[in-house]
């Protein structure tokens, strides 16, 4: 598989089309690192063999909060 | 006349239920220490000393009726701003909510307030309790200091809960702790820091950073102080889903009850990436396994599951994605206005994977169990909390790796309860840690052993000297 990597304009138009338009230059240099460390990390996590291993939800019926 | 600011909790407890020391002159000499000092410290974010003399009265008054309300009447105590507190400002030192004051109190302070615990303000922390572990100084607020050495780091998130307590401007301290923002604070200044089983203390009503991670807890002088606080905050809240409806447990009671026959496993050999524990914090670990044993418990040798990383990869992946999810929209129209670091995270959780997320959680379940099996083998693990010591702010990348070299995240993983004791000093004279973690909804164990750990050394009567002010290069 190949190694996916964001570059800053590649992040810069990801940004923008999911409604963050007050990215400078700078910010995109730095989104695109940890877009990038982020992948890495995920990519990082072993899969489970079974297909039984469910998630650690956390979710419990209760009240509706504020 | 005694500094009652060198008082524990518990003492002044014992004190004001005796009649012995007033609430009214307790909150006076920590609002005074407070004037003295904070402005080097800056522990504090906001001080409430007009509610808080009000509710020292209030409880003078109580108790001369007769109405004393347990251990707590009358302590003074400090929360981090992250804590939502009725009419009060909370900003979690973010310029995003300077101007939020919520309309209702976070769950742990009305527990705090109905045992007559006095609230003295909200303090430091990293913007929204949560960061990437750097500090950039573009904050609202000047980063809190540690008291030890004034020009080095506190430990994050909880910045000023781990200052104030150290400094004696708040008796004890709440805090959160996502990836160990109790533990490490409590680390870095010399204290006793615990954050319990996820689901023992109700977070409602604390900003979010991340559901599936985030716990409350004390950091306090003692294992004892902790323990009282415990009593008061744990507890069932229909509020917070992942609240447990558990019978209360007494983790006050049977505290002195000593260590013969406890078995105490402990993970000597341990890193992060590569990176150990440095030989001060390792040879302390080893003087609490040898002063434990030296009290009856019985030690055995035993190894983590899994490597560190894999617990930091899960926990970092969950943690950046619930944030995002938690924060998106201020991220989304005001992320240039917060500071680098909590943009930073939110950064890194806007381009996550689904199936990454869902693979750590489903990773994190397979961790949980097979710590649990460790776990149950024992009735505590020892090994180290923070693997350095408190560096100074000048070097910013010992900064970053002060919390990124640790064990604390693994617990927040498996859900299992774990203390940052005190273990000492370094030849510098900054505190050295060490980390209990125990079963499932055993907190009480961890209080014991740490409060007889603390019987038998001499770290507890040491507190910092704070220069007066003017006094520092």
């Amino acid at each position: 598989m190949t190694k996916p990597t964001w570059t800053n304009a590649e992040i810069a138009a990801f940004a923008a089309a999911n409604a963050v338009t007050w990215l400078t230059p700078a910010h995109a240099e730095r989104f695109a690192e940890r877009a990038n460390e982020a992948a890495a990390a995920g990519r990082a996590v072993p899969r489970m063999t079974s297909r039984f291993v469910e998630p650690a939800h956390v979710f419990q019926m209760g009240p509706t909060r504020r | 006349m005694e500094d009652l600011t060198t008082l524990t909790a518990a003492a002044a407890g014992r004190m004001i239920a005796a009649r012995t020391l007033s609430p009214v002159d307790l909150v006076e000499a920590f609002l005074a220490r407070i004037e003295a000092v904070d402005a080097q410290v800056k522990s504090y974010l906001l001080v409430m000393a007009d509610s808080a003399r009000a509710a020292a009265r209030q409880a003078e008054q109580e108790i001369a009726a007769g109405r004393w309300r347990g251990p707590l009447h009358g302590i003074p105590y400090a929360v981090k701003d992250n804590y939502f507190t009725k009419g009060v400002r909370t900003c979690g030192a973010s310029r995003l909510l300077l101007d939020h004051v919520p309309d209702f109190n976070a769950t742990a302070i009305e527990r705090l307030t109905h045992a007559g615990a006095i609230l003295l303000g909200k303090l430091n922390t990293w913007e929204y309790g949560t960061g990437t572990g750097a500090v950039h100084f573009d904050l609202p607020f000047e980063p809190a200091c540690n008291p030890w050495n004034l020009g080095h780091f506190t430990g994050g998130s909880s910045t000023g809960a781990g200052a104030s307590v150290a400094a004696r401007t708040a008796m004890f301290a709440l805090g959160s702790d996502t990836g160990g923002s109790v533990r490490l604070p409590a680390a870095a200044c010399g204290l006793q820091g615990i954050k319990p089983s996820f689901g023992l203390v109700s977070r409602y009503g604390i900003l979010p950073n991340c559901w599936s991670l985030d716990a409350a807890g004390p950091l306090c002088w003692t294992a004892e102080d902790c323990a009282l606080v415990l009593d008061a905050i744990a507890g069932h809240d229909p509020a917070d889903p992942t609240c447990v409806d558990r019978p209360p447990v007494a983790h006050a009671r049977g505290i002195g009850a000593g260590v013969q026959g406890t078995v105490i496993g402990v993970v000597r050999e341990i890193d992060m990436n590569g990176v150990g524990a440095d030989p001060a914090v390792a040879a302390g670990v080893s003087h609490v396994a040898e002063t434990l044993q030296s009290l009856g418990a019985r030690i055995v040798d035993v190894a983590l599951p899994s490597p560190l990383s894999a617990y930091r990869r899960v926990t970092s992946l969950i943690n950046w994605t619930e944030s995002l999810s938690i924060h998106e929209r201020d991220f989304v129209e005001r992320g240039d206005q917060m500071g680098q670091a909590l943009r930073d995270k939110m950064m890194s959780g806007f381009t996550v994977r689904a199936v990454d997320y869902v693979a750590a959680l489903r990773l994190r379940r397979e961790l949980a169990e097979t710590m649990d099996r460790l776990m149950q083998s024992v009735d505590a693990l020892l090994l180290p909390c923070a693997f350095h010591t408190a560096p100074p702010y000048a070097d910013p990348a010992a900064v970053v790796a002060f919390t990124g070299h640790t064990a604390t995240s693994v617990f927040n993983a498996t859900g299992h309860p774990a203390i940052s004791l005190c273990s000492g000093f370094d030849a510098a004279g900054l505190p050295l840690s060490a980390q209990l973690a125990g079963n499932w909804f055993d907190e009480a164990t961890l209080l014991r052993i740490t409060h007889a750990y603390e019987q038998a050394t001499p770290w507890r009567a040491a507190r910092p000297e704070i220069p007066a002010q003017g006094a520092m290069s």
